[in-house]
C-alpha cells in the first residue's frame, strides 16, 4: 500500500543508462572488429563509415527531406487507418451485429500480406502518394481495430451493473465508464501501429517513390551501396524506439490514474 | 429504538415473490413486509437465493411471479406504492455491493456523484466528510485502501439521500479491525438518515449486532425470522447476541455445528439426548 522506498540518485541513473548498454557494446565491438580487419568492410561497413556516411547525407544529400517525407507519410496512414480502426473496433465493441458483419471479413482483410497488394494498389491508386497513404493505412487498421474491439469487450461488468443501478445510461455510460475502461488497450493497439508504420514504409515507398527512406533502403540495395544500406537499418530502429518512447508518455499522460505496477512496462 | 422516527424511509411489500432461472427455482412464495426505516438482515447459506433477493430489490433481476414495491414516506399508508425498478431508477434505492466498483479514472469525488450533475458535487463533499474521507476528494481510488474504498462507495449511495439501502455483503472483504469500523459507520449513518436497510451477510453475529429483524433463507423460502430487540449499539459479549445468533447459525446448519462454530464446544453429534431433541 505505501510508496516504494525512494531509491539512491545513482541508482535512478543506472536504470535510465541500462538500456543503452547493450547496443553501445555492440557498436564498439562491431568498431573494433572492423578496424582489426575481421569485418570485411563490403559485406559490413563500420559503424564510423556508416555515422560518416549519414552526416554527409545530411550535409550536402537530403537525408532529412527523406526523413520528413517518410515521417509524413506514416503519420498521415496511421491518422487514416487509426482513426477507421477506432471506428471499426467501437462499433464491432459496442454492437453484436456488427461484430457478426464486419469481423469475420476484417480478419480475413487482416491475413493479407501489404506486398501482395502492391501491384493491385498501383492499378487504383496510380503511382502518387494515395497509394503510399493506402498502404499504410491498411496496415495500421488491425492492431487498433483489434485492440479497440478487445478493450470494449472487457471493459469490468461489475462496473456496468454498478452504471446501470446508479442511472448512468446513453452517451454517459460510453464517456464515464466504456471509453475510459477500452482506453488502456486502445493505446496499445496505438503503440503496434505506430511501430507498423514505419514497417510498411519500406513496401509503401517501393511504388514510384523518389523520396523517403523506403527509396533510400530501396536505392541502396539497387546499387549495393553499403552505407546508406545500413544507415537505413539503423535509422529504422532508433525511429522505432524514439516511437516507441513517444507511445510510452502519450499513456502516462492520457491514464494518470494507472497505477505503475499495472502498466505494461514500468521503467 | 426503531428507527423510523426522522421519516426517511420507504416501506418494502414483497407479495409471493418467485424468481427462476429456467427450470431452477431460485426463490418461491416469499411474502415480506419490511417497515420503513427498519434495518433487516437476510442470512443464509450460500445458493439461498440471498443474493438473488438483494437485486430484484435493486433492480437488477426481475421476478418471474409476484411483486416487489416500494412505499415512499410521503405517501399515504394506504397507497400500494411504486414498482421496486421505477424507484430504483429514481434514486430511491442504492445499492452497496461486495466489492466497491469504484470507476479507477475518476477521483473520489467524481466517483461519489457518478450519475448525477455537477450541481450534487457540494452535497458530495459533505457525504465523504461525513464518511471520514473529506480530505482524500480529489484521489483516485487506486492509492485508497480496501476500507477507504468501500467507505467511496458507501458515499456514493449515499449522495442521493436514498430511502431504501441495500448492502450486499459490504464488509466481507474487509480485515476485521476495518469490518468493525465500517459496520459502526454504517449503524450511525442509518441513525442519522433514518433509510430503510437491507444488509445481506453469511456472518449471523454481524446481522445481530446490526438488525432490526433477521430472516434465515434457505432453499429460496424464509426458514426463519427473528426480531433482535436490544440496545443499540449493541455488543459481541451480549449473552443475548450470543443466544440469538446460535439460534440463527442453528437454524442454517444444526445446532450440533452452530455451538462448536461459535461457542468453541466440540459438537457431539452422536448423543443420543440430541437426536431426541432434534426429532
Amino acid at each position: 500500500m505505501s510508496d516504494p522506498p525512494e531509491r539512491p540518485a545513482s541508482a535512478t541513473f543506472g536504470r535510465a543508462l541500462a538500456p543503452w548498454v547493450a547496443p553501445l557494446v555492440l557498436l564498439v565491438g562491431w568498431e573494433l572488429t572492423s578496424r582489426a580487419g575481421l569485418l570485411p568492410r563490403q559485406l559490413l561497413p563500420a559503424p564510423s563509415d556508416v555515422l560518416g556516411a549519414g552526416i554527409a547525407a545530411i550535409v550536402h544529400g537530403d537525408l532529412l527531406v527523406h526523413l520528413g517525407v517518410s515521417t509524413l507519410r506514416a503519420g498521415a496512414g496511421l491518422l487514416v487507418g487509426g482513426l477507421l480502426g477506432l471506428f471499426l473496433g467501437l462499433a464491432t465493441g459496442l454492437s453484436r451485429s456488427a461484430q457478426l458483419a464486419i469481423d469475420g471479413p476484417l480478419q480475413m482483410l487482416r491475413a493479407i500480406p501489404a506486398l501482395a497488394l502492391v501491384p493491385l494498389v498501383i492499378l487504383w491508386f496510380g503511382l502518387g502518394e494515395s497509394a503510399k497513404l493506402f498502404i499504410v493505412a491498411v496496415t495500421v487498421v488491425f492492431p487498433v481495430y483489434l485492440n479497440t474491439f478487445h478493450g470494449v469487450r472487457s471493459v469490468d461488468p461489475s462496473l456496468l451493473e454498478m452504471a446501470r443501478v446508479y442511472d448512468v445510461r446513453g452517451w454517459a455510460l460510453y464517456r464515464e465508464v466504456v471509453l475510459p475502461g477500452a482506453l488502456p488497450s486502445i493505446l496499445v493497439g496505438l503503440r503496434f501501429a505506430l511501430g507498423m508504420s514505419w514497417l510498411v514504409l519500406i513496401v509503401a515507398e517501393s511504388i514510384g517513390a523518389t523520396r523517403g527512406l523506403g527509396y533510400v533502403a530501396m536505392n541502396a540495395r539497387e546499387f549495393m551501396q553499403m552505407e546508406p544500406l545500413v544507415l537505413t537499418i539503423l535509422l529504422w530502429a532508433l525511429l522505432g524506439k524514439l516511437t516507441d518512447l513517444g507511445a510510452r508518455r502519450l499513456e502516462r499522460w492520457l491514464l494518470p490514474w494507472q497505477p505503475r505496477a499495472q502498466r505494461l512496462d514500468s521503467n | 429504538m426503531r428507527n423510523g422516527a426522522n421519516g426517511n424511509g420507504a416501506a418494502v411489500q414483497l407479495e409471493h415473490l418467485g424468481k427462476r432461472f429456467g427450470e431452477r427455482v431460485v426463490l418461491s412464495g416469499i411474502d415480506l413486509s419490511i417497515r420503513p426505516g427498519e434495518f433487516l438482515g437476510i442470512v443464509g447459506p450460500s445458493g439461498s437465493g440471498k443474493s438473488t433477493l438483494l437485486r430484484i430489490l435493486s433492480g437488477l433481476e426481475e421476478p418471474t411471479s409476484g411483486a416487489a414495491r416500494v412505499r415512499a414516506p410521503t405517501h399515504g399508508a394506504a397507497s400500494t406504492g411504486a414498482d421496486i425498478r421505477n424507484a430504483s431508477a429514481h434514486g430511491a434505492v442504492r445499492v452497496v455491493f461486495q466489492e466497491p466498483r469504484l470507476l479507477p479514472w475518476r477521483s473520489v469525488l467524481d466517483n461519489v456523484c457518478v450519475g448525477s450533475n455537477r450541481a450534487l458535487a457540494s452535497k458530495g463533499r459533505d457525504v465523504l466528510e461525513r464518511v471520514g474521507l473529506g480530505e482524500r476528494l480529489h484521489e483516485y481510488p487506486g492509492v485508497l485502501s480496501g476500507g477507504q474504498r468501500q467507505r467511496v462507495a458507501l458515499a456514493r449511495a449515499l449522495v442521493h439521500e436514498p430511502q431504501v439501502l441495500l448492502l450486499d455483503e459490504p464488509f466481507a472483504s474487509l480485515d476485521a479491525l476495518t469490518r468493525l469500523s465500517a459496520q459502526r459507520l454504517v449503524e450511525s449513518l442509518w441513525t442519522q438518515h433514518g433509510f430503510t436497510a437491507v444488509l445481506v451477510t453469511h456472518d449471523v453475529e454481524e446481522a445481530v449486532l446490526l438488525c432490526d429483524r433477521v430472516l434465515v433463507l434457505e432453499a429460496g423460502r424464509v426458514r426463519l425470522s427473528v426480531e433482535v430487540d436490544l440496545a443499540r449499539p449493541r455488543a459481541r459479549h451480549v449473552p443475548e447476541v450470543g443466544r440469538l445468533s446460535l439460534q440463527l447459525l442453528s437454524s442454517i446448519m444444526g445446532s450440533a455445528f452452530a455451538e462448536e462454530a461459535l461457542l468453541g464446544q466440540p459438537a457431539e453429534v452422536c448423543q443420543p439426548a440430541r437426536q431426541v431433541a432434534h426429532g
